[in-house]
């Protein structure tokens, strides 16, 4: 990961590769996903990130909101859903700073995310995703704006746990009629853990999901439970943290919203109060 | 595509001529040491040479054919994108064409995200709909529920104020395919909300009709009851007593009953419960009866059901607290 200290205002931060002994043209932008990344990184590195030009970071995020309360992947007309709300609000969380964030916006784009059958899309409208519906759920978690129905109301929550619980069949799935996939296993687990509904699914019968999706010789888990199913990087990661989720001895305890370990998650909290010390 | 593209005598740029000019930019030793990339050579050579002329923001013929290499080699890299866009404009390309080059990098790479935001861009250029429905239908036609088509086909139906009777058509056609085509359901969801008529009494019987027909011979279908749930959203199930009426029929007259069905009764009796209805007593009872059936028949969501359970008797207590403090 490359921080890019000539970056475009509205696109400042990590970028997914470096390489470039100069910054090129404003064509090599941050990307939020990687911001995000790579500030979790750090931390799992032990690194305390006070070399990180948060100032600079959290202006960008504030340029990348939309007009429709969503943000910009890395700067105006680049793609654009809920997945860069979870990532500038983590973002947010991590510099315990939320001012860049305009909520009157961004309350009406996850209102409007919100679908009939009680989950979120990706967007307005959109068909409801189990990872856009965490996404929203850990980013009002991440803000202390999930309990207190400035967002989504007592009811609507009740729906949407609902709506997660139904996309169990052995392990999850992530949209209505779709087949159970591991990285759901998190993204719906995690969900529910935030809402404090986990313990209404099956946690055994996911478990024996995920397990059944090992590779025999290579290790490491796959997307689907199917013959000759490779495992990848991504899938066999949301496993073991969706393991994690359900107290897997080994494993360490996973904070969900934030998606790190709770070991790391308790040094951002130390690093926050040292921050709030000298200011 | 391959049109004007000249035949190479070596599959590498650093042997052609034409590119002699331009000194590659090849990976850094930190990049070859933290957490290598196994990409082979022919992708190291084609974007070594597109990061050199990305420095020099170069805009040529040549290099827009590069960036047709560096897409084959990686669709997902959303710089090369953007420097593309940059060199279709500035070289004056056809956008047909290139939509053309974009629909069959789609159709290879159906579930990328860089690849439908590219085609995005080019529509809103070209600035007319064209063949957008058609082009969703085919991709549609391999894979049903590919949520970047979706989300394109609604923005192309927004952006250029297409709503209407045809894409209600478009999804009965689908449904009757394949009625567990949960993206088409959402879809259909979604032209009646932007036609308006979502509230409409009449646009409702039909709607009501049409999962009626379904849910009754597929009652295994947890779409359509969610649809079915979603269309009185507003009003509440209890809102529609013809709907219960046929709801209540099918649970005795079916004998193998879906948990989706039984659920839909359960949901029903907590509106009523909520309400204070006959007392609410007996409603509770019948909640209660509906949860024990469900954990038999969907044992994999025993806890929750066992919850609603207690949620029943909540409600009922909840509602006779505040009916003795509202008198």
């Amino acid at each position: 990961m490359f921080y890019d200290s000539g970056c475009p205002p509205d696109a400042c931060g990590f970028k997914g590769s470096g390489g470039n002994t100069q910054p090129i043209n404003g064509y090599d932008r941050a990307n939020l996903a990687q911001t995000y990344s790579a500030l979790l990184s750090l931390l799992i590195l032990d690194d305390d990130i006070s070399r990180v030009d948060r100032k600079a970071i959290l202006e960008a995020i504030r340029l990348s909101q939309r007009e429709n309360g969503c943000f910009w992947s890395q700067g105006n007309g680049s793609e654009s859903d809920m997945r860069f709300v979870f990532c500038a609000v983590a973002v947010c969380h991590i510099f315990n700073d939320f001012s860049p964030i305009n909520w009157k916006t961004l309350r009406s784009f996850i209102r409007s995310s919100m679908t009939y059958d009680g989950g979120i899309g990706q967007g307005e409208n959109a068909e409801a995703h189990g990872g856009s519906t965490f996404c929203a759920i850990a980013a009002l978690s991440l803000s202390g704006r999930l309990w207190d129905e400035s967002i989504l109301t007592q009811a609507e929550l009740t729906r949407l746990i609902k709506w997660a619980i139904l996309k169990q069949e052995i392990g999850f799935h992530g949209r209505t009629g779709k087949p159970d996939d591991t990285c759901y296993a998190f993204w719906i687990g995690a969900t529910l853990k935030i809402l404090n509904a986990y313990h209404l699914c099956a946690s055994s019968s996911v478990r024996q999901f995920l397990l059944s999706t090992q590779h025999n010789h290579m290790g490491g888990f796959s997307k689907l439970c199917e013959d000759g199913a490779y495992p990848d990087m991504l899938h066999t990661y949301f496993s073991l943290a969706a393991l994690s989720l359900q107290g897997e001895p080994t494993l360490r305890s996973l904070h969900p919203a934030l998606n790190i370990s709770e070991r790391v998650y308790g040094k951002l909290g130390r690093i926050s109060q040292v921050d709030s010390l000298v200011l | 595509m391959s049109e004007g593209t000249e035949v190479k005598s070596s599959p590498f740029y650093r042997d052609r001529d034409d590119w002699a000019d331009i000194t590659p930019i090849l990976p850094t030793p930190e990049e070859n040491t933290i957490v290598r990339i196994d990409a082979g050579e022919a992708f190291v050579d084609a974007f070594s040479y597109l990061r050199a002329v990305l420095q020099k923001k170069e805009i040529s013929e040549r290099c827009f054919q590069l960036t047709n290499d560096c897409i084959q080699l990686n669709a997902a890299n959303y710089t090369v994108w953007q420097y593309r866009r940059d060199l279709l404009k500035a070289l004056g390309h056809d956008l047909k064409a290139e939509l053309r080059f974009i629909g069959d990098i789609i159709m290879e790479n159906p579930k990328n995200y860089q690849v439908w935001h590219h085609r995005r861009t080019l529509v809103e250029w070209i600035g007319n709909p064209g063949d957008e429905l058609d082009f969703t239908a085919a991709v549609f036609d391999d894979e049903p529920k590919n949520y970047h088509g979706w989300q394109h086909r609604q923005w192309v139906v927004r952006h250029f104020h297409l709503v209407g009777q045809r894409e209600i058509d478009y999804t009965t056609k689908l449904l009757l395919e394949d009625s567990y085509n949960n993206s088409a359901w959402n879809y259909r969801y979604f032209i009646l909300q932007l036609w308006e008529k979502i509230d409409h009494k009449e646009t409702l019987d039909i709607e009501i009709n049409f999962c009626k027909q379904i849910a009754g011979k597929l009652t295994h279908n947890e779409s359509v009851w969610n649809y079915l749930a979603g269309l009185l959203i507003s009003g509440g199930l209890i809102s529609r007593p013809d709907v219960i009426e046929w709801a209540e029929k099918l649970y005795s007259e079916t004998e193998n009953r879906a948990h989706y069905l039984v659920s839909f009764l359960l949901d029903i009796e907590m509106e009523k419960i909520e309400e204070g209805l006959d007392g609410g007593l007996i409603h509770v009872t019948r909640a209660k009866q509906f949860c024990k059936e469900l954990e038999e028949i969907d044992p994999v969501r025993t806890n929750f059901w066992r919850y609603q359970q207690a949620l029943a008797e909540n409600k009922h207590e909840k509602q006779i607290l505040h009916a003795q403090q509202h008198p």
